[in-house]
């Protein structure tokens, strides 16, 4: 701990500079300076300490980061507890919060810089898609359970949200290059430029290619669409403050993606190419600090090709304008009233029939916060979403629907409401119950393909009287500060329901391919996560986790297959001079994963369940400080091959990067 | 920033400055110290937090087992100090 005076200077500074900067979104880096925590505004919507928010949250920094040898953000979510993980490829992953992983219809909100990055069409996050490198990272909060009454319809296992450094304060200049086996060619570089003092721009660009390896059953590939995963990402991030302290932010980014991802079994070997702009405004005004954002993406994936289904081509747009007011009534009350539209559109092409799927979304949602005491606090919030679904255009004879079955609307209530105690000065405890509203993506309502002979022949078709369902979620929290070791220990228990389940139209269900999506039954998941962690000090670091995780479904969807039991991770770090030197390990048990064959000239296609063993993965990094500008980096990823999934088998990846900081 | 020493039983001649951060073993002028933080618009600090309860500072820090940032809300209204809504919901009012 710094002594008070050195907190007394950063108040200091930060009431002499209140004037120009009191309108920033969150000033995260001078905040974390006074507070000597990470601080968020994730939680609850409201800026707040990470030891005062009352969620399960934990926050990966950048420290962390530059420690953990990881090259992608999957890599590193997967170290904390109660995150599971699946690769469909080297470029690929599936990332779950506390279960129910899947192809598509992930039930996990991502967020870069507040910008969901989630595809409304296919319900999925392709993390490769993400106008994001590593080293412009300020932090990544993950927040477990439902988040549906602050971020809406699908925010139900969890929220990662991604903050990067503020241009405006925090260079990042910065050129990265990084050789490997599987012909690992990346490079990444960053420059950011300070035009006057009130604004700043960052450029960022980047390029990644690694051999397509691994893949466990290519038959039916098409050589003409199997490329290798390759990434070109551009983003520009923009601040600019004014006068009266009112803070504009922007983005601008595109990427170019290719990859090959699993829905079911069979693959699809895809280009993914994404826009996105960005502008958002925050300003403390007489009714308080006053946020609106907007912002477009648009994906487009020019060709897809399937081994099960053919290649067809698809694109999503999304367009999204949030307002919102935070304001502080007394000294205990806090408040935030909010409202969001949304727009979303799918066309599919020929799988869709050449029609365009719409869903059109207006939200209100209210959060207070009441402080009882210095020690003990409550947070309320409720969200109201509304959602118009549309479909234009010509359908096909395989379509049992046509456009006038998808003129409805469909409505949820969120609900979140946490309780913060801190019992003594060093014990915290908290109890939350979540409400959580999933909502099926334009995928479950309405694409129509019909299968390859190979795979069967038969069509399979979404379903436009598909409904929202419910998440309940509770959870108890004790987190206790081990001063004497500098370490944090926390353990964090769980019940969470799920009333019913929309089943994907790719799915596969005890025993039997699916044609329809559909609603089905419902699950419950139980759980305790163990943490206990030790940040840089005194040249090193250790954390350890485990998680025990229970899945029982009221009927097989295959979520429980696919969910491990039990998950440990350990980490030591430690450096000395100009070297650093760290170890990660990480033990998950085995699950159950599907196959499918396609048929021959003779014989159907053939599926069924099989075994996933249990897999341990040992990753070991050694760095050396060779000039005070240039960090020359070795990395072993998992020292030994593993499978986290059906179709894809990690090999050990061994990588040499270079880091120079100009 | 540019520091400089005053003296608190020598308010009155004082300079105008923003921000002042107190010493320890002040608390016998806790009171006139609050007043000055009034009529002059100056942000007082220090690290006892029974200064802000007192009345006599504007903000106060303590670190130990954590950091915790007090603020005065009828001392700064008085004093016409306004801070961002930002950092008011990160910090304790009383």
């Amino acid at each position: 701990m710094k002594p008070c005076w050195f907190h007394l200077l950063c108040a200091g500074c930060l009431m002499a500079g209140a004037a120009p900067v009191s309108a920033q979104q969150l000033d995260y880096g001078r905040y974390e300076s006074l507070f000597g925590e990470p601080v968020t505004v994730s939680g609850t919507g409201k800026p707040e300490r990470l030891s005062d928010t009352p969620v399960v949250m934990e926050v990966i920094t950048a420290e962390d980061i530059h420690h953990s040898g990881a090259r992608d953000l999957p890599t590193l979510l997967s170290r904390l507890a109660g995150i599971d993980l699946g690769h469909s490829s080297p470029g690929t992953t599936e990332v779950a919060v506390r279960g129910y992983r899947q192809p598509l219809g992930s039930r996990v909100m991502v967020l870069l810089n507040g910008r969901q990055v989630y595809l409304d069409g296919f319900g999925e996050d392709f993390w490769s898609t993400l106008p994001v490198e590593l080293s412009e990272i300020r932090q990544v909060e993950i927040i477990k359970g439902p988040q549906s009454a602050l971020y809406g319809f699908n925010a139900v296992s969890g929220v990662i949200n991604i903050v990067t450094f503020d241009p405006l304060d925090d260079p990042v200049n910065v050129v990265e290059t990084r050789i490997g086996n599987h012909a690992r060619r990346d490079a990444n570089a960053s420059l950011t430029a300070k035009l006057g003092d009130m604004a700043g721009v960052r450029m960022t660009v980047a390029a990644d290619h690694v051999h397509d390896y691994g893949i466990l059953d290519k038959s039916g590939d098409n050589p003409d669409y199997a490329k290798d995963p390759s990434r070109r990402s551009f983003s520009l991030n923009g601040s600019l403050v004014l006068d009266d302290g009112s803070r504009f932010d922007t983005e601008l980014s595109h990427t170019d993606v290719s990859m090959r991802w699993i829905a079911l079994y069979p693959f699809f070997d895809t280009r993914i190419k994404t826009d996105a702009v960005k502008l958002g405004m925050t300003s403390d005004t007489m009714v308080g600090r006053v946020n609106a954002t907007g912002y477009y993406t648009s994906i487009a994936m020019p060709w897809v090709q399937s081994q099960a289904f053919g290649p067809f081509s698809m694109n999503d747009r999304i367009a999204v304008v949030q307002l919102s007011d935070l304001f502080k009534i007394g000294a205990t009350d806090s408040f935030r009233v909010g409202t969001e539209v949304r727009h979303a559109e799918m066309g599919a092409g020929p799988i869709s029939g050449g029609g365009v799927l719409k869903g059109d979304l207006g939200a209100v949602s209210l959060m207070w916060e009441h402080d009882f005491s210095p020690s003990v606090s409550m947070v309320n919030a409720v969200r109201y979403d509304h959602v118009l679904i549309d479909r234009s255009g010509p359908v096909t004879d395989a379509d049992p629907f046509d456009n006038s079955d998808y003129d409805r609307s469909i409505g949820g209530l969120s609900v979140n409401s946490a309780l913060i105690a801190r019992i003594t000065d060093i014990d915290r405890l908290r109890f939350s119950f979540a409400k959580g509203v999933s909502l099926p993506s334009l995928d479950n309502f309405g694409q129509v393909e019909q299968f390859v002979p190979a795979y069967g022949g038969f069509a399979y078709y979404g379903n436009p009287d598909l409904t929202s369902t419910s998440i309940y979620d509770y959870q108890l929290g004790w987190e206790r500060s081990l001063l004497s070791l500098g370490a944090t220990l926390s353990v964090n228990l769980f019940h969470q329901q799920t009333m019913k389940h929309i089943t994907n139209p790719y799915a596969y269900i005890s025993g039997d391919f699916y044609s329809q999506a559909d609603m089905g039954a419902g699950s419950v998941s139980n759980g305790l996560e163990l943490s206990i962690s030790r940040r840089f000090r005194d040249g090193w670091s250790w954390s350890a986790n485990y998680t025990l995780d229970r899945l029982h479904e009221h009927f097989d969807l295959g979520y429980r297959n696919a969910q491990p039991t039990h998950k440990v991770n350990l980490g030591l770090g430690h450096s000395f001079g100009d070297w650093e030197a760290d170890l990660y390990a990480r033990y998950v048990s085995g699950t159950k994963g599907l196959y499918v064959k396609p048929g021959g000239p003779d014989d159907g296609p053939a599926a069924g369940i099989g075994k996933i063993g249990p897999y341990a993965i040992l990753s070991p990094r050694l760095a050396w400080k060779a000039r005070e500008d240039l960090l020359i980096e070795a990395v072993a990823e998992n020292m030994w091959p593993y499978r986290d999934s059906s179709p894809q088998r990690m090999d050990s990846s061994y990588y040499l990067s270079v880091k120079f900081t100009y | 920033m540019v520091p400089f020493l005053l003296d608190v039983h020598n308010l009155v001649g004082a300079p105008a400055f923003q921000v002042g951060f107190l010493a320890a073993g002040l608390q016998s002028s806790y009171g006139p110290i609050g007043e000055f933080a009034r009529k002059r618009g100056v942000v007082t600090i220090s690290a006892d937090l029974s200064c802000v309860r007192i009345g006599g500072c504007v903000v106060g820090v303590s670190s130990i087992p954590r950091v915790e940032v007090w603020l005065n809300r009828r001392l700064s209204e008085d004093a016409h100090i306004g801070f961002s809504e930002a950092f008011r919901m990160m910090v304790t009012e009383y």
